[in-house]
């Protein structure tokens, strides 16, 4: 006996197998959720965002709790309170824990407005070792510029985590030595060194880099890479500079670190891994059952900076496309400057004629693409 | 056997017991009365208990596909299952068929204390497999010899799901907070064929018999869920997604030939 079907059904289900939307019902506390990141940091300044957890629909930005008294307690009773501050475009808590003493276990405390108590569970501080040196490679077949961390460390050091800070210059396809002024309907010259040419721009880590030498004999990093940039990003096109900060971290925070990034980073593909339900380290004293996320650690932290400069190795692919300037005549400048068109030059022909050549404003102004003027204190170069 | 139920495809593996992994064990117990009804109907219920020990499931953020090293991705739990099972027959008559409809439970728990790392905090949960209610009917009327229709239906509860419930800004992106290991169920699955069989010859001294079938499968066009995922959309938006396989009618023509 033949059943067709048997043999139409999979070459069926090719064809016929369709995705729809899928809101499941009976969601409860979906939002709300305390939300608590930072660590306390030995030595220097520790900085704690509070938050809560939104809607997985909701896409409205993030607001940050500043109602709260936070402060960092010792196992000696030593209290040190925090005040807010206006740091990466958030209001976060910042508690000066230069003087902590390493042989003392801290944690945090968290006061909210509701009278609600939560605490981080009592952390040892880990001591960070240096790093050894930063590294950078241009990986043509990817694509990408690696970038790598060398450190080594004893047998307490065994779990690592990194952060960086990036800051870039970049310029505009255009050097303009002119502008135009819409009140006045004409184009003058920038006074002085004033341009809009040069600009800088930075940014914060926003991947999980962690890693352990639990399973190797000596605890050394080489070249261990932690994290890339795509060849054609804007910030390494002229001068590019990060900062690494190291951490070591305790075998219960590497677990909660690296269960946050696969839960996150790797949802809704075919090799997802199991997800999960995360709590981290700080609980509520009048509820233990409430849930609140995050984990706040205790260490030290050690730095290391590195420039990389595109005029050495030329890795920065434009993709950018800017024609090539255009004469208006000056009855069509308010026009075109409506379009969103700007001066590039100002070309005397002869005469006490001039030609003036107009290009689209985000080729002739750095700041249409996010960065500002303001050049970071370090930054190895003189013009502004 | 292992089961990966969260991504888009869910799949089975399984594995031999190691040095790592123990030997699963369990104990049964069942009861079950029969009995016939006026001669015709054939009914059955019958009921189970059933007690596992060193069942596996995953760890949290357990990689589950192309591990070279999954047993150190799982734990050992301990399981119960129990359930009643209600059955009638009717296995002659111009109209047969049987209906049955069974209640089952199977739930897990961590067997081992793994501090905050311990699913849903060692307390009992859904097994992956758990589906409580499941009625399923198929049923025969034979017009004449030759004309006969069939009607098949299945219904059963949504398999238990972990799902993201909430999302939370931390360490500069947006992370995703699950519920409790299986504490959510994907929508509930229904499925109704109806079929037509003609059996155009009865001539006893030939080669071959043929039936021919006109049916549809899945009548209602319901769209049951084989699996559901979650994508993220455009960095802020996290969407839930559910994948359906045969999720509107589908006629069928079958041709059957006995010899």
């Amino acid at each position: 006996m033949k059943h067709i079907s048997y043999i139409l059904a999979p070459l069926m289900l090719l064809f016929t197998s369709c995705i729809y939307p899928f809101e499941p019902e009976g969601i409860k506390e979906t939002s709300g959720i305390i939300v608590i990141e930072g660590d306390i940091i030995a030595g220097g300044t520790s900085f704690f965002l509070i938050s809560y957890s939104q809607e997985l629909t909701d896409i409205t930005t993030l607001k940050s709790i500043v109602h709260a008294k936070v402060s960092v307690e010792s196992s000696s009773g030593e209290v040190i309170q925090g005040r807010i501050t206006y740091r990466n475009s958030q209001n976060v808590f910042n508690i000066d824990t230069r003087n902590l003493d390493i042989d003392q276990k801290y944690r945090l405390s968290v006061l909210m407005n509701d009278g609600e108590q939560y605490y981080s569970t009592w952390q040892t501080v880990e001591i960070s070792p240096e790093i050894d040196s930063l590294s950078f490679y241009p990986d043509e077949t990817n694509e990408v510029m690696r970038f790598y961390v060398s450190t080594h460390g004893d047998d307490n050091q065994r779990y690592y985590k990194w952060t960086y800070k990036e800051d870039w210059e970049y310029h505009s396809h255009y050097n303009s030595f002119f502008f135009y002024d819409y009140a006045t309907d004409a184009v003058y010259e920038y006074p002085g060194t004033m341009n809009r040419y040069y600009c800088w721009n930075n940014d914060y880590s926003t991947s999980i880099m962690v890693t352990n030498t639990k399973d190797l004999t000596d605890n050394r990093l080489i070249n261990h890479e932690i994290y890339s940039v795509g060849r054609t990003n804007n910030k390494i096109s002229y001068i590019y500079s990060v900062e690494v900060y190291q951490q070591v971290i305790s075998e219960e925070a590497y677990t909660y670190w690296v269960t946050l990034s696969k839960n996150s980073d790797d949802a809704g593909g075919l090799f997802s891994p199991q997800p999960s339900e995360l709590r981290g380290n700080i609980y509520c004293a009048g509820d233990s059952t409430k849930p609140v996320l995050g984990y706040v650690g205790a260490s030290t932290v050690t730095s290391k900076r590195i420039f990389v400069d595109q005029r050495k190795t030329l890795f920065w692919r434009r993709t950018e496309d800017c024609d090539a300037p255009m004469i208006l005549s000056s009855l069509d400048w308010r026009k075109y400057y409506n379009y969103g068109y700007d001066v590039v030059d100002k070309v005397e022909e002869g005469m006490g004629v001039f030609s003036v050549y107009w290009a689209p404003v985000r080729c002739v102004d750095c700041t249409k693409k996010g960065g500002t003027k303001l050049k970071p204190s370090f930054w190895p170069n003189d013009h502004i | 056997m292992i089961s990966n139920t969260t991504s888009i495809s869910p799949l089975d593996t399984w594995k031999l017991t190691d040095e790592k992994v123990k030997p699963q064990n369990g104990w049964q117990a069942a009861t079950g009365l029969y009995w016939t009804m006026a001669g015709q109907y054939d009914v059955s219920l019958e009921s189970y208990y059933k007690k596992m020990y060193n069942y596996l499931d995953y760890k949290s953020g357990a990689v589950l596909s192309m591990n070279e090293n999954l047993v150190d991705d799982l734990i050992t739990t301990q399981g119960k299952a129990y359930g009643v099972e209600l059955m009638i027959k009717k296995p002659i008559g111009k109209l047969n068929g049987w209906i049955s409809y069974t209640y089952s439970r199977t739930m897990l728990k961590e067997m081992e204390d793994r501090g905050t790392n311990t699913i849903n905090r060692g307390e009992w949960y859904n097994a992956p497999h758990d589906k409580p209610h499941d009625l399923k009917m198929v049923g025969n009327y034979k017009f004449t010899h030759r004309y006969s229709i069939s009607v098949n239906l299945d219904y059963s509860t949504g398999r238990p799901v972990t799902i993201p419930i909430s999302k939370y800004m931390y360490a500069g992106g947006y992370r995703l907070f699950y519920s409790d290991r299986n504490a959510y169920r994907i929508p509930d699955y229904f499925r109704l064929d109806i079929a037509m069989n003609i059996e155009p010859s009865h001539y006893l001294k030939q080669l071959t018999h043929m039936t021919v079938t006109f049916g549809v499968y899945n009548v209602t066009g319901r769209k049951n869920a084989y699996s559901i995922y979650y994508t993220t959309n455009g960095g802020t938006k996290i969407e839930g997604h559910m994948l359906s396989v045969f999720a509107t009618q589908i006629p069928y023509i079958n041709l059957n030939l006995k010899f």
